[in-house]
């Protein structure tokens, strides 16, 4: 059977301009969904009440906790210096997270259906490759001065506007330069190792503040403007050459892009963070490298030797450890976290953060749980195995943390063992957790739609609750009594998140897990 | 004719790869290809499941950077970034990915428009015809079922010029009327002068086009005839 179609009447020289074909998808969309100028006023009236109330708030809470930290702490971690180091690590984190999301990237519709277009990219790639920077710099005018504000700088209209001037030339320009970036093959491992560096120097520069305090309190004004002048000259003289080079990106790297950036929307939008881990610290550098001569001795080592290995092979894992760890270390000396309950809520996220380093190889075994199948140990075994490297990851952590309080108080590094512990069990309930469930409705709250996960808080739900007798001491006093019933606390739930894996066996021959949370056995 | 054999690069090919290697990063998933495709002739490429099919189309369209060897489409490497390679090359892969304020019309009208078709709504309405959607044109993708939204991706492919068209298990989802539909169009368009590329699991679809095939795996890549692929499937 032969089947004729229409013929083609075809002009190469009709092919339209690629900013014509996103305008004209757009035209079609907008008709559908309202893109009109009021649509557009409503939502930039929305994002500048959003970031208004959000600098008050911050604001607020920050000269709350000021006035009420102890006098000895009330000097520690204030003024122009420390929030510089904050600047530091917001360039680390943009510099990282635009080299992971492209920062130029064609996803979803547009992969699919624009890419093949034989239009010239240029055209079609301008608005996000002018929009990236642009987004970096808004974030970096709305994030530098509210650091200043909760590190409790000297304000005034002037100085808020020159850190507003620094933040948005300091981030538009790491994006500029990541996007430079994606045309040099290799220069992306680069932005993501600097930035990733940037992140560990800003969380020493600040634990190093904490204990020599800084001797200024303030910058000179003019230097800081005129840093700021030149960092958006900066950013708006690479802002344009990356635009007019975005066409030469090829499609492959424009859909990968893209198709992170996709990922990372709905594990935002989802409020997954599991997912949104996931997908910033996907594999994307040379996957070959030296084997080692393994001899693990029976299925359960073996397991922890991959995860060892894998934690050994992840520098972000790494970087973050330290991160967490130097963070902690100058938590409690800090006004804003010096104190009993926030200094306890610092300790607990950060060290969750810590924990969750090490729990890559449990995130992975629940994505895709070939490896522990193929081992046969059942689930409670697997997680029990799991959470080796966790364990590893918060002791050092906590030996650590707990080290520096034991300055202070020599009771601390006693509840480091029982904290390891209790952190570990919170990486291991997060990394086994069930998907969101995206069908079900949004949650209503006062700031609006709140999409329902019960992912958001799992493990560290967990961690909460095994470390309360701690939250407990730092009201009451480390006395023995909480000591002891910390260890207990972190035991019960050590064994509770161990225990509330399925206890059945896979049985013989089966390529199907039996249910959801059997799949690691 | 399609060779795999490392013979000199005909002139008249519109695909010649030469010891090939295809993979992601830099590990290759399949043993290195060799294969000639001219105008007017379709070649299948087959395998299990995993043995490469898809990267080596992905190498083919430009999406993935060939590891090794050397890849030409149209006298020249692979560059997909050029306005000339994507005019002339049609592919169709199993993106399931839309514009969600689009109709299934306005996805085909978008394409046609963008390749410089002027007689847009003619082609359109003949392809959405061949492809049995026509009662589904204004319906969003989302709408769809898996099978129409699957011959709507093909559809596309149809809309717009091509020399070479380069099809992943374009079977899928398909029905066993559309599976026929789809062979006679492929006929048509070698008929017509263009190279046709598929990968496909289906023997029904590989004997009715007897078109001949690359086995891919692991190991080695060989040419075949069309009766030896379908042997080699049913192994």
């Amino acid at each position: 059977m032969t089947i004729h179609l229409p013929e083609l009447v075809h002009d190469p020289a009709g092919v339209p301009d690629g900013a014509r074909i996103r305008r004209v998808t757009a035209e079609i969309q907008g008709a559908r969904h309202g893109t009109g100028l009021g649509h557009v006023l409503v939502e930039i009236w929305g994002a500048v009440t959003m970031v208004v109330l959000s600098a008050a708030f911050v604001a607020g809470v920050a000269a709350t906790l000021h006035r009420s930290a102890p006098p000895e702490l009330a000097s520690t971690l204030v003024g122009e210096l420390p929030a510089v180091v904050v600047l530091v690590a917001l360039v680390g984190a943009t510099l990282g997270l635009a080299e992971r999301l492209g920062p130029v990237g064609v996803g979803g519709g547009g992969a699919a259906w624009w890419l093949p277009m034989p239009v010239p990219r240029r055209g079609l790639l301008a608005a996000p490759a002018v929009l990236r920077p642009v987004i970096g710099a808004a974030a970096g005018a709305a994030l530098a001065p509210t650091a200043t504000l909760a590190l409790a700088v000297p304000t005034s209209a002037m100085r808020i506007a020159v850190w507003a001037l620094l933040g948005a030339g300091a981030l538009g320009t790491a994006v500029g330069v990541a996007a430079l970036a994606q045309h040099v093959p290799r220069a992306g491992r680069t932005v993501r190792v600097t930035g990733d560096a940037l992140l560990v120097v800003a969380a020493a520069g600040l634990a190093a503040l904490v204990w020599v305090p800084s001797p200024v309190e303030v910058l000179p004004l003019r230097a800081l403007g005129a840093a700021g002048s030149l960092l958006v000259l900066t950013a708006a003289a690479l802002t344009p050459v990356a635009a007019r080079r975005a066409g030469d990106l090829p499609g492959g790297v424009l859909r990968r892009s893209g198709s992170v950036g996709d990922r990372v929307t709905s594990a935002v939008l989802g409020l997954d963070l599991r997912e949104l881990g996931r997908t910033l610290t996907e594999r994307t550098g040379p996957s070959r490298r030296r084997s080692r001569e393994l001899h693990p001795r029976g299925p359960r080592s073996a397991l922890l030797t991959a995860d060892l290995l894998l934690l050994g092979r992840t520098p972000r894992a790494l970087v973050q450890l330290a991160a967490a760890t130097l963070l902690a270390v100058a938590a409690p000396r800090t006004a804003l976290l010096g104190s009993s309950i926030p200094l306890y809520l610092a300790l607990v996220v950060l060290g969750t953060w810590a924990a969750s380093a090490g729990a890559g190889g449990a995130r992975h075994g629940d994505l895709v749980p070939t490896l522990d199948r193929a081992f046969g140990l059942s689930a409670r075994a697997t997680r029990l195995v799991r959470g080796g490297t966790p364990a590893l990851t918060a002791a050092v952590w906590a030996v650590v943390v707990m080290g520096v309080l034991a300055a202070d108080d020599v009771r601390w590094l006693a509840l480091a063992p029982a904290w390891a512990l209790a952190l570990a069990a919170g990486a291991i309930r997060a990394a086994y957790r069930p998907p969101p469930k995206a069908p079900r409705m949004p949650v209503s709250s006062p700031m609006g739609g709140v999409p329902y996960t019960a992912g958001l808080l799992v493990g560290i739900d967990v961690a909460l609750a095994a470390t309360l007798p701690t939250a407990i001491g730092l009201l009451v006093g480390l006395s023995p009594t909480v000591l002891g019933l910390q260890a207990v606390f972190a035991v019960a739930a050590a064994v509770g998140v161990v225990l509330s894996a399925p206890s059945a066996r896979p049985r013989r021959g089966s390529s199907r897990p039996a249910a959801r949370g059997r799949a690691t056995a | 004719m399609s060779r795999a054999h490392r013979t000199p690069v005909p002139d008249d090919a519109l695909i010649a790869a030469r010891a090939l290697r295809v993979g992601y990063l830099d590990a290759p998933v399949c043993a290195p290809v060799d294969l000639t495709l001219r105008a007017g002739e379709i070649l299948a490429v087959v395998g299990p499941n995993g043995a490469g099919k898809s990267t080596l189309l992905r190498t083919v369209l430009g999406l993935l950077d060939p590891l090794g060897g050397k890849v030409t489409v149209l006298g020249d490497e692979v560059d997909e970034r050029s306005a000339r390679f994507r005019a002339a090359v049609a592919g169709v892969l199993d993106d399931d990915a839309w514009f969600p304020g689009l109709t299934a019309r306005e996805h085909l009208l978008l394409t046609a428009a963008g390749h410089g078709v002027s007689n847009t709504t003619t082609v359109v309405d003949g392809v959405l015809e061949t492809f049995g959607i026509t009662d589904h044109q204004h319906a969003l993708p989302s709408a769809l079922s898996s099978g129409q939204r699957r011959r709507l991706l093909l559809a596309a492919g149809f809309v717009r010029p091509r020399e070479l068209l380069v099809l992943d298990e374009p079977e899928q989802r398909l029905d066993a009327t559309m599976r026929a539909t789809l062979a006679g169009l492929l006929l048509a368009e070698a008929a017509a002068g263009t190279a046709v590329l598929l990968a496909t699991h289906d023997p029904v679809l590989l004997t009715t086009l007897d078109a001949p095939a690359v086995h891919v795996d692991d190991v080695t890549c060989r040419l075949m005839s069309a009766a030896e692929a379908v042997t080699a499937m049913h192994e």
